[in-house]
């Protein structure tokens, strides 16, 4: 069990997270928070790369700064920026982080092929990786958080830059992974966590607003969500009227979603709320009440 | 982990590269005053037939060879009608005669022959030279140019008593007394120790600091330091990169001191003279000659000259490692050790010259490898204590490991943003 106990995290003045307590046991957990909320400064505490100013973290019962090496065995990082050799080919990078984890050659020799084809770069595992594009990059990084088969699977934005069928794969094999370990991943997209996340954690205010399974989260705004049609015309005066949380296009028309207490019309229909409508609803209009 | 540390500087052309160009200009230091030593093999000859120890039976051997070869000179020019001792007498006399009459061969013989009475003069001479020198008049000449007073001029003084005694020492072993080559006509001595010393010295900093910076730096520049610092290994990898740099550093320095000396070595020829005690006389370029601090051949001197070169190199990887976990650039710590060095040279040169501080300034390590012909001599008064280079390097070493240390501490501690 992995414990964010009061944790804070300042830099000077600036307060970057502040009292945050988190339990993870084995499973998935969605960070969801837009850019600049604190998601990072939380992963990268998470790995050790900073430290707590305040609070401490801990790994079955013991602080993990403390743990040092036995701790980061079990860990699986995707950082946000990943970085890698440019020179060198996926296969051979990853010996070398294989080795960084104290892999025994010959295991990560088994591994490394296998990974790579779980994320679709078998063909391209001996090439060097400086003509690799963006997500290419990005799988060989999720490849490398999952070489020692981790315990704790720590994913910063892991999506960026894959196409919608990257993206597909990702989740199916988060979900395969998800039986015996704790996976906790960041994203501003909500359809990242939509569909496998057990949990989902709402940083606001450099602080944690919710630690909640999706349906407990969406039950916040059950009833409160109501959907209409508009023309274009009126749009301009829907939009300045209400507080939309969503808009989209549809046979001609514009579709607004938006959250109020009372149904304003009879023919406005209340929709069940999505993840989406609290993400936006959040980080949009201000906290829930 | 110190193989793949290892792999990242072997594939980065830049040290090759490097590493050749340097053995090249050292190749071209070594050619460049050829011509003006090609009559080295003179020396051969006569260590050959007299051996390298100057002793009675040598000088008798010797300056039977030169009369019977001055009856050939005497020849060369019958209607002088004068009787020559010496070579340099004839030639003095005939320098016009010398190229219009003789060839190439006769001229190639006489000169020969006049070198060789030069080195049977100076043999002749080397003990009424030893008689008259005086260490602490050296050391007071010395003070005088460098303007020391006060607490530093007694330290040099006594330290110019322990010269003394070691200058008897010499004179009552003989290490005077030996056949090299002669100093003052070639000056191999600064050839090899000081101009190549120096310059190794100096293409082995830069070396020591690309190659330490580039393997420390790395996963910083390359932004791989998230992946890299939360493995298993963490922050300690850092230790393996230190172990790379120690591995990489002595090869990289001992392929340059080895090629520039096998390229010196097989231009000038020292296979007789292995043996021969660094403090010989011939070996003396100025005034005062060469007095080292203890009995050394030649061959162990250059051993001990490599070994020093070797570990000053250490002491700036050391410093490199500890510059570069906390400025995390390559190009910073290369522009902050340039400081670094910088103001370890002009530090000296503003300390007031009457406190023993003067001389304490002096002990850095990069004032140590501006002067490394005179190391393990007297012959620097702001260097002569026989121990210098020795608490220099264990002094300098001991600051920069409990640098590394102090450095590594802080890192581990230190968030990586």
């Amino acid at each position: 069990m992995l414990i964010v106990d009061h944790v804070s995290k300042y830099y000077g003045n600036f307060i970057a997270l502040e009292n945050v307590h988190l339990q993870f046991d084995n499973g998935i957990y969605g960070l969801l928070a837009p850019n600049g909320a604190g998601k990072t400064t939380l992963m990268k505490m998470l790995v050790t790369l900073i430290f707590p100013t305040k609070g401490e973290i801990r790994y079955n019962g013991e602080n993990i700064i403390h743990l040092g090496s036995k701790y980061r065995e079990l860990l699986g990082y995707l950082p946000q920026q990943f970085g890698y050799y440019k020179h060198y080919t996926p296969a051979k990078y990853l010996l070398y982080l294989s080795a960084l984890k104290g892999i025994s050659k010959h295991e990560a020799k088994e591994k490394i092929p296998e990974l790579l084809k779980l994320v679709g770069l078998e063909d391209v595992m001996h090439k060097k990786m400086r003509k690799f594009s963006g997500g290419m990059i990005q799988r060989v990084g999720i490849a490398q958080a999952l070489l020692n088969d981790p315990k704790i699977l720590i994913l910063d934005e892991p999506t960026a830059g894959l196409d919608p069928t990257e993206r597909a794969r990702f989740r199916k094999l988060l979900t395969q992974l998800a039986n015996n370990r704790i996976i906790i991943l960041s994203t501003h997209i909500v359809s990242d966590v939509e569909s496998i996340a057990n949990e989902i954690i709402m940083i606001k205010d450099k602080t944690i607003l919710y630690k909640k399974p999706i349906r407990e989260l969406c039950q916040l705004l059950s009833g409160r969500i109501y959907e209409t049609a508009a023309d274009f015309q009126d749009a301009e005066i829907f939009r300045k009227r209400f507080a939309t949380i969503s808009e989209k296009q549809e046979n001609g028309q514009m579709i607004f979603r938006f959250v109020s207490d009372e149904q304003p019309n009879e023919n406005w229909k209340s929709v069940e709320p999505t993840l989406e409508d609290v993400f936006l609803h959040v980080y949009g209009e201000g906290a829930l009440a | 982990m110190i193989k793949y540390e290892l792999i990242k500087v072997v594939k980065s052309p830049i040290f090759i590269i490097l590493l050749l160009f340097f053995v090249a200009l050292n190749g071209l230091i070594i050619f460049d005053h050829k011509n003006e030593r090609e009559n080295l093999p003179v020396l051969q000859n006569i260590v050959e037939q007299y051996g390298t120890k100057i002793d009675d039976e040598a000088l008798a051997g010797m300056k039977k060879e030169i009369d019977h070869e001055m009856v050939w000179v005497n020849e060369l020019n019958p209607k002088s009608g004068k009787q020559y001792q010496f070579p340099y007498e004839f030639i003095k006399g005939h320098e016009a005669f010398l190229y219009q009459h003789l060839t190439d061969r006769e001229l190639n013989r006489l000169f020969n022959l006049n070198l060789f009475t030069q080195y049977y003069e100076t043999a002749k001479s080397v003990d009424d030279i030893y008689s008259e020198l005086d260490a602490t008049e050296f050391a007071r000449q010395q003070i005088k140019k460098y303007g020391l007073s006060g607490e530093a001029e007694e330290t040099v003084l006594n330290q110019a008593n322990l010269l003394e005694k070691r200058l008897q020492q010499l004179v009552k072993n003989g290490e005077h007394r030996h056949f090299f080559y002669l100093g003052s006509v070639y000056e191999m001595h600064s050839l090899l120790f000081k101009k190549l010393g120096r310059a190794i010295a100096f293409e082995g900093m830069i070396l020591v600091v690309l190659i330490t910076a580039l393997l420390t730096n790395y996963e910083f520049e390359h932004r791989t330091f998230f992946v890299a610092f939360t493995s298993k290994r963490g922050r300690n990898l850092l230790w393996d990169k230190l172990a790379a740099s120690v591995i990489a550093n002595v090869c990289a320095v001992m392929l340059l001191i080895a090629a520039t000396l096998i390229i010196y070595f097989s231009v000038y020829d020292y296979s007789n003279l292995l043996f021969v005690p660094i403090s010989s006389y011939f070996n003396s370029e100025t005034p005062f000659p060469y007095i080292s601090w203890w009995n050394l051949s030649f061959l162990q001197y250059v051993c001990l000259f490599v070994g020093c070169l070797l570990l000053s190199q250490l002491l700036y990887m050391l410093l490199t490692f500890s510059l570069s976990i906390w400025l995390k650039n390559s190009y910073l710590v290369f522009f902050t050790f340039a400081l670094f060095a910088g103001v370890s040279l002009w530090l000296p040169s503003v300390v007031s010259l009457n406190s023993n501080f003067i001389l304490i300034m002096h002990v850095n390590p990069f004032y140590l490898i501006m002067n490394p012909h005179v190391w393990f001599m007297g012959n620097n008064i702001f260097t002569m204590f026989p121990y210098f280079e020795a608490v220099t390097i264990a002094a300098w070493a001991v600051i920069f490991i409990l640098l590394g240390f102090f450095s590594m501490y802080k890192f581990k501690r230190q968030p990586l943003n």
